[in-house]
């Protein structure tokens, strides 16, 4: 099944087809989410948000971009809003999150996660749809609502900072 | 006449400062296939650029690696998604027969409605009719109780359906 078969069983309410789409897309979505809210109980509620969002409005992907595009820009909104809310004080109860994987306790991990932390979330969303989603620059713009050339020096600015942090 | 430039140098050359720009998305193959000569022709003679790049190359590995340590998502959110999904659905109607191809859905939450119809030839689903649109909560007590039936026969199908 293509993604646009896929989206357009969902937009017809198949439950199924809602699960398989969840199968292949959670992962990036948390994963994504937890790159801009650095919480993992708050990035897991982006992507419970995000799915309750497209099951909603499957109707309106238009087709225009990629559907993991689509999926990712819905994830970014979501994950906005939820910081705004964080900010105004309408905190999200932390909750224990069993993982399968634990954080990992190598000193390079932990030099990582302190580099990655001192980034501005814009910084960590490009750095993310760039390095680890392998998007283009007309991917990574559509998903972040902002010009191309921007994207580009967004990144440029980011891997700066990235690396003097990691020196 | 012809310019000769053209034959000379097909590819445009370009400075330091656009290869740096397109470093990220040369490592990660995202390039066109015109830019990624334009990178590479520039790469090839520029040993400042050559040094940065194994540079970039050092942070992707370490960004990639580090967001896939992130957890991966559980069953136990899907669990969560599914039962605040589907519990919102009032009713839900799914008419149709395969043997003439066409479906008709209709779903109706205290939030939302929509309505969708599709058409089904040689293994080709074509949208016929689309509609959704926000709802009053009001409504739903106006919702015909004949639909239960159906409703409660699809949800216990496709409860099976996703239990698997």
């Amino acid at each position: 099944m293509t993604d646009a078969q896929l989206i357009e069983a969902v937009a017809t309410g198949s439950r199924s087809a809602f699960r398989n789409l969840y199968e292949q897309y959670a992962d990036r979505i948390l994963r994504f989410a937890q790159t801009i809210v650095r919480e993992p109980h708050l990035a897991e509620e982006v992507l419970q948000e995000t799915m309750i969002a497209v099951w909603r409005s499957a109707g309106r992907f238009g087709g225009r971009s990629k559907l993991s595009t689509w999926l990712l820009g819905i994830a970014r909104n979501q994950a906005h809003s939820l910081l705004r809310r964080e900010k105004r004080g309408q905190r999200t109860p932390a909750q224990t999150m069993e993982t399968e994987n634990p954080a990992p306790s190598i000193e390079q991990q932990v030099v990582l996660e302190k580099a990655f932390g001192a980034l501005t979330p814009a910084q960590r969303e490009v750095l993310h749809l760039t390095f680890y989603d392998h998007l283009t620059v007309n991917e990574a713009a559509s998903v972040l609502g902002i010009p191309p050339g921007t994207v580009k020096s967004r990144m440029y600015h980011a891997r700066r900072t990235l690396a003097k942090e990691l020196q | 006449m012809t310019k000769r430039t053209n034959d000379l140098c097909p590819v445009p050359p370009i400075n330091c400062l656009d290869a740096k720009e397109l470093m990220p998305w040369f490592v990660t193959g995202r390039l066109t296939p015109e830019q990624e000569d334009r990178f590479a022709a520039h790469l090839s003679e520029c040993p400042h650029c050559q040094r940065e790049l194994v540079e970039v190359l050092r942070l992707q590995n370490a960004v990639s690696s580090h967001i896939e340590k992130c957890p991966a998502a559980t069953d136990e959110t899907w669990k969560k998604i599914r039962s605040r999904a589907f519990a919102a659905d009032i009713t839900k109607i799914d008419v149709g027969t395969l043997l003439l191809g066409f479906q008709l859905g209709i779903r109706a939450s205290s939030k939302h409605s929509s309505l969708n119809g599709s058409l089904r030839i040689l293994g080709k689903t074509y949208r016929v009719l689309g509609h959704s649109g926000a709802r009053s909560s009001a409504r739903k007590d106006r919702l015909d109780p004949g639909v239960s039936i159906a409703r409660d026969a699809e949800l216990k199908a496709e409860k099976e359906e996703c239990d698997v």
